[in-house]
């Protein structure tokens, strides 16, 4: 992290001013130097080659590139890439996989709750925070909790039918 | 894609922030990021040096005393999380209406909306009727400026180019809140809110404040020293004071793509009486 270095003086050098960012990503110890001025999302698409979290609007507004950093799901086109240096994040690669989806994936994908699936990630980070703070979530607070999360597709209503899906059998599901 | 090549610094003391700060041909704190980084991807403010608060030790919500001490780095995630009773229930109500998904409550800091002051934001309004002060810090030393004075017009504070709002210092003194706002759509910002406090006062009566935000550049109070000391009852003699106090203050009016000012004026009053009537309501439980 250039927390060190003289401030004012970026034009002064050719070099970008650049970090080596060492964080978790889905159970992984990495690394990668880049730009200050690089996003999160720009660092986990570009540098760590994580394609699943989508990079939208970049203007806080569509959801499609939340992650969960520390426990709380963020929009990661709204952080600076060496502000992440020692988080523990986790992106849509570390939810499930083919054979293996978690949960709300299979819920999302057995309602029809995407079409293209550019939204998909935000919208499945956004249903698991909502169903680790309210088991049995009504109507409203599935709305709420998708407020921060666009979809240009599906209408809303089967990614509403998802979540209900999935709160049913994550309800179902012992720990 | 931000295209200015700016410099990240994460420093460890308030003293060393602003000395890059005032270092810098153009600095800026970032509190959450939630305004200011797609200000820069849009290529809106280049920034050089940016400098973060999250290792200033600035997280906390505490009580001193008679008041509450909120950081720089507290979000409105942290704001709704504190134990009962800590932060002023109007504070709460606010904070659960953040639009943007619960993303944006856990980025977004209430200190990073006071100092960008966007007329329609929530905060400022809130700010105001809670009797806040900001403390601030910069190299020449520290400051306390009431939310009052700390808004000067639209999008702009009393803050030095060195300076960072280190704390929000908030009287715990509030009885009974009420908020309201008006706006076009659940992602749309306000087009006019309202936050009104009963403080208890010393004689065992209240003291009552209402401030108006989005209306005007800046949030603006509204007397109500009319209601007196006891337990007012909304009727339509009271409502049609508290309207015409509202029209009587509000000075220049604040115009943008959402609404011209002669709307924003029109609904101020009902905005009002809205939160006045949520105030009412939370007093009787
Ligand atoms: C999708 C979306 C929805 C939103 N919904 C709402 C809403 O419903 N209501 C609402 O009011 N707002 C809303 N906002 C606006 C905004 O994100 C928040 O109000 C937020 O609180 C801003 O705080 P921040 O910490 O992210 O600010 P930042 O982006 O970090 O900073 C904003 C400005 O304040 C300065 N600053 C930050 N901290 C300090 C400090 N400690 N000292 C000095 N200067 C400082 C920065 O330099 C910058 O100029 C929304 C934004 C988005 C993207
Ligand atoms: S790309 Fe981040 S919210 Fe749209
Ligand atoms: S499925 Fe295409 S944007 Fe939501």
């Amino acid at each position: 992290m250039s927390t060190t270095q003289p401030p004012g003086s970026a034009h002064a050098h050719d070099e970008l001013p650049s970090s080596t960012v060492t964080l978790i990503v889905n159970d992984q110890p990495r690394s990668a130097r880049c730009p200050d001025r690089t996003l999160l999302v720009e660092l986990i698409r570009d540098e760590l080659g994580l394609f699943g979290t989508h990079a939208g609007c970049l203007n806080g507004d569509c959801g499609a590139c939340t992650v969960n950093v520390d426990g709380r799901i963020t929009k990661s086109c709204l952080v600076l890439a060496p502000a992440a240096e020692g988080t523990t994040i986790t992106t849509v690669e570390g939810l499930g996989e083919p054979g293996a989806l978690h949960p709300v994936q299979e819920a999302f994908w057995e309602k029809d709750g995407f079409q293209c699936g550019f939204c998909l990630p935000g919208q499945l980070f956004a249903t698991i925070d909502l169903l680790d703070h309210e088991d049995a979530p009504s109507d409203d607070d599935i709305r709420g909790a998708l407020a921060g999360n666009i979809c240009r597709c599906t209408g809303y209503q089967k990614i509403i039918d998802s979540v209900r899906c999935a709160a049913e059998r994550t309800a179902r599901t012992p720990d | 894609m931000i295209r200015t090549n700016l410099r990240y610094h994460a420093p460890f003391s308030v003293e060393d922030a602003c000395r890059i700060l005032a270092a810098s041909e153009s600095g800026a704190v970032i509190g959450g990021g939630t305004v200011l980084l797609p200000r820069m991807t849009r290529d809106e403010r280049s920034v050089l040096d940016a400098v973060h608060v999250r290792n200033l030790g600035l997280s906390e919500i505490e009580q001193a005393g008679d008041t509450v001490l909120i950081g720089a780095g507290v979000t409105y995630t942290e704001v709704l999380e504190a134990r009962e009773g800590l932060v002023p229930s109007l504070l709460t109500t606010m904070a659960r209406g953040i639009t943007g998904g619960a993303q944006i409550r856990n980025q977004g800091t209430l200190v990073g909306s006071a100092a960008y002051a966007n007329p329609g934001s929530d905060v400022p309004a809130v700010l105001v009727a809670l009797d806040t002060t900001l403390l601030i810090q910069g190299t020449r030393g520290t400051r306390e400026v009431r939310a009052a004075q700390f808004f000067r017009g639209p999008f702009v504070v009393d803050l030095g180019p060195d300076e960072i709002v280190t704390q929000l210092s908030i009287p715990h003194a509030e009885g009974a809140s009420g908020y309201a706002k008006l706006k076009l759509s659940e992602s749309s910002w306000p087009i006019v809110t309202a936050a009104a406090v009963a403080a208890p006062s010393t004689d065992g009566g209240w003291r009552y404040r209402l401030a108006i935000g989005g209306a005007c550049g800046v949030p603006i109070p509204v007397d109500l020293g009319f209601l007196g000391r006891d337990r007012f009852e909304l009727d339509a003699e009271t409502a049609g004071q508290v309207r015409q106090n509202v029209q009587d203050t509000l000075g220049e009016l604040w115009s943008d793509e959402l609404a011209p000012g002669s709307y924003r004026q029109q609904v101020a009053g009902p905005i009002a009486l809205k939160a006045l009537a949520h105030l009412d309501q939370e007093m009787s439980s």
